[in-house]
């Protein structure tokens, strides 16, 4: 009786994985299908000739450019003198130095001259004390704070307190736009005065030739975990991001690369302390109060504005990563879960949250228990060795596809790989991950999810190659 | 669910050789297709090489009537497309005659009437070119159409119309322009880039339609500012006295933008204690534009107002030379936001 019900349970639950998986990859396909028409359209449309338009005119919005900085001292000259180098008529760089350990503050003094300055603006976002403001004579768009540290969302609400601008962009200060990431990220702003946020895609510079703060030759990573982490971004950037901005449902806007209206911001209290996911949680918060202010407004992702950012090559350092991600969603989703499943809250209360909270948030508990009771299952002999690898096939192969077509989407829209090689080179990533990477990342979001339930903060330390050794 | 596991299991076989396969195909797309865009690629740089030296031999200044004939004669047919795309992109930085000779051989070459057809064409895409490729050879008989396409459900063909009236610069489509602005659906930024390629005329025709629509004012009034013409000062001026706040302010701040006279100058001196702080703040922002020593005493107690006032008037005082200077001096040696701000003007001055 009881190995009867052992094997219904058994066989119950390989449904519900089966079901499970099927709807990830099923979704993530409909995402590529998505994705594909908007990005041909996209394709079509703002042309380098209608952005010469955004340029000249006077009604552009300025931007304030925001990047925190904690130790980066590896990166920090690069990364700054590539801001100032941007393409855009009117903005300024604030680099908020979150009171670093490192010589941040003092490569910055030495590469930019950096003198004292008062700190005239007005503070509507209470942040830890800001302990001096500096900027460079010879570059005068260039403001350095040095505060107390408090964390990243500190830092950028300090950014947002001294910016002049309407509109605010936040950046790692690891990371390198390109020259036009600014003219282009800001057009969802000037189509429609309602945008309220606009993401741009993140890279990975890790293979790539860096110059003067800018990528010059696009190549693929030597490490193969960072060649993963391609395939990954390919597949959240241009399917998941491009379709669910398609829906006004994008939950996240990459904390690397995020360009929002300051005013809403503020009106909302700024970027939330003591959150390891505030790009997501901000996203999440400026959807919530338009939609409960019943006011009309988009939060966009644009796939062509391009920040350049190196990732993690060593498997500690990925470890740590997934797990603050993975934190990051489950706290957001915690934080703002009255909004799951309300109509009120339209696509992003009935279709992303919910599609976050099953996929995201609960699936490396799926997952992994997928994999277990599939092992017991084979061990007990209710599953035969034959099915299992049938059904291990099949992931492979629907995850596989899934990858190829983020490759594929890649291809018809930006071209950003030049050689051949490397694009079959990541239509074959998406085979190999199965074989390990996935299940490592699955079990150190696991940990991540232990973590939450265990209360356990902290960001944990990232360090960094810097660019000119990539 | 014995039988969801068995449908499941059935399914199985069939679903790993439909994936499999769609995979193959999916690689080999990917592999053909860029060889198939490495030929076309090639093929079109090779067209355009040939047509090259015959369209830099029509566009040459002096060039007579047989350079264009030899330039239709080969560039014409499957070459066209090509010899367009060389005779246009010099017109995206140029006007004048080079404009005249391009729209000839244009014409020539059959491509305006193959671009008026397409403004109507139901590919958004091509009406967006065609759009585009009108506006950047003036063709003023396109003007009438580029009105109609201002309405045009996708936003990039209306933006392309806006570009292309601009460049057209007929003064007859300007009313169409005028009322494109309070259209929520179009590209501001672009609108008003285009009316300020038609100068005063723009301000003049904005200023009629606000007569008409006087609940635009505010919109008006920022529109006026980026304009940038003095045609609106006048109307502006007339604005400083409204009842709204929001259009004092509004008013205010488009002169700042232009640049106050005399007149202007007077009244920003007087809102300088109008009860509404932003009417104030932009005030003083004329103030500063104006650039008149004796203003700096007026300025200098609203660095004790609300932050915003103290802001604008510190940093105009920064713009009144020497006695500007003297007033931030005075205030950066005492406590509180305006000595804050006066400060950091007094900083920003190198003193």
């Amino acid at each position: 009786m009881t190995a009867a019900r052992l094997t219904a349970a058994l066989q119950a639950w390989e449904v519900v994985i089966l079901f499970y998986f099927v709807a990830l990859n099923s979704i993530y396909l409909l995402y590529c299908g998505i994705a594909l028409v908007r990005l041909i359209e996209h394709r079509r449309r703002w042309t380098p000739r209608r952005l010469e338009a955004v340029l000249r005119s006077p009604a552009t919005p300025g931007i304030s450019v925001i990047a925190p900085a904690y130790n980066e001292e590896a990166t920090i000259r690069e990364s700054v003198r590539s801001l100032l180098l941007l393409h855009y008529p009117q903005f300024e760089v604030l680099v908020v130095n979150d009171g670093s350990k490192d010589r941040t503050l003092a490569e910055l003094t030495a590469a930019f001259g950096l003198i004292p300055a008062p700190a005239g603006y007005a503070q509507p976002l209470e942040t830890q004390p800001v302990r001096g403001v500096y900027r460079s004579l010879a570059n005068p768009d260039l403001v350095v704070i040095d505060k107390v540290n408090g964390g990243k969302a500190d830092a950028i609400n300090a950014g947002i307190n001294a910016a002049r601008h309407p509109l605010v962009c936040v950046i790692d200060a690891d990371s390198l736009l390109e020259d036009n990431a600014l003219t282009r990220a800001v057009l969802p702003f000037i189509e429609d005065p309602s945008t309220l946020a606009s993401g741009g895609i993140i890279r990975i510079a890790n293979g790539c030739t860096v110059e003067s703060g800018r990528v010059v030759r696009v190549g693929l990573p030597r490490s193969w975990l960072a060649r993963f982490q391609v395939v990954e971004y390919l597949r959240a950037f241009l399917a998941g991001r491009v379709a669910q901005s398609a829906m006004n449902g994008l939950l996240i806007i990459s904390g690397a690369f995020g360009l929002f209206r300051r005013e809403p911001v503020v009106e909302t209290g700024g970027f939330l302390h003591g959150t390891v996911g505030e790009d997501m949680e901000i996203v999440t918060r400026l959807h919530r109060h338009a939609r409960e202010a019943g006011r009309p407004y988009r939060i966009t992702f644009q796939p062509d504005p391009v920040c350049w950012t190196e990732v993690p090559e060593k498997m500690r350092v990925l470890r740590t990563q997934r797990n603050r991600w993975q934190r990051g969603t489950l706290q957001v989703l915690d934080h703002h879960r009255a909004m799951i499943g309300r109509p009120r809250y339209g696509v992003v209360g009935m279709v992303t949250m919910p599609y976050y909270v099953v996929f995201e948030a609960a699936g490396p508990v799926i997952e992994l228990s997928g994999y277990l009771l599939t092992a017991a299952a084979i061990a007990v002999g209710v599953l035969d060795w034959r099915f299992a690898e049938l059904l291990f096939l099949a992931a492979v192969l629907y995850g596989a596809l899934i990858s190829l077509a983020a490759v594929l989407l890649e291809e018809v829209s930006f071209r950003r790989y030049p050689r051949l090689r490397d694009l079959l080179l990541l239509a074959s990533i998406g085979v190999i991950e199965n074989f390990g990477y996935r299940q490592l990342t699955t079990w150190w979001r696991m940990r991540g999810v232990i973590d939450f339930f265990l209360n356990r903060r902290g960001w944990g330390a990232m360090p960094r190659k810097g660019f000119a050794r990539v | 669910m014995p039988w969801a596991a068995e449908a499941l299991r059935a399914a199985l076989i069939p679903f790993i050789l439909t994936t499999g396969g769609l995979l193959l195909v999916l690689l080999l797309a990917l592999a053909v297709q860029r060889g198939v865009r490495g030929v076309v690629w090639r093929l079109a740089g090779r067209r355009r090489r040939r047509c090259q030296p015959l369209v830099d031999a029509w566009i040459a200044p002096g060039a007579d009537a047989a350079a264009l004939d030899d330039l239709v004669r080969f560039c014409g047919g499957r070459r066209r497309s090509g010899a367009a795309d060389l005779l246009l992109a010099p017109l995206r930085s140029v006007r004048g005659e080079l404009v005249d000779r391009a729209r000839e051989a244009l014409t020539r070459l059959g491509l305006r009437d193959r671009w008026l057809a397409d403004l109507g064409d139901r590919r958004w895409w091509r009406r967006a070119q065609a759009a585009t490729a009108l506006g950047l050879m003036a063709e003023r008989s396109a003007a009438g159409a580029l009105v109609t396409r201002l309405e045009d459900m996708y936003d990039e063909v209306r933006a392309a119309a806006v570009d292309a009236l601009g460049r057209i610069g007929d003064p007859a489509t300007l009313p169409a322009l005028v009322a494109s602005l309070a259209d929520p659906r179009q590209q501001r930024v672009r609108v008003v880039a285009t009316l300020r390629a038609f100068g005063p005329a723009a301000a003049e025709e904005i200023i009629r339609r606000c007569l008409a629509y006087p609940a635009d004012r505010v919109a008006v009034a920022e529109v006026l500012g980026h304009v940038g013409s003095a045609a609106g000062l006048e109307a502006l001026t007339g604005w400083i006295e409204a009842d709204e706040a929001a259009v004092r302010a509004a008013a205010f701040r488009a002169i700042g933008d232009i640049g106050p006279d005399e007149r202007a100058y007077y009244f920003a001196l007087r809102a300088l204690g109008d009860p509404d702080p932003d009417v104030r703040a932009m005030a003083a922002r004329v103030i500063g534009r104006s650039g008149r020593a004796d203003a700096a005493s007026y300025l200098a107690p609203r660095l004790g107002d609300v932050w915003l006032v103290a802001a604008h008037a510190a940093a105009a005082l920064k713009q009144l030379g020497e006695a500007g200077r003297r007033q931030l001096a005075t205030a950066a040696s005492s406590d509180g936001p305006g000595a804050e701000l006066a400060r950091q003007m007094m900083w920003e001055l190198g003193g």
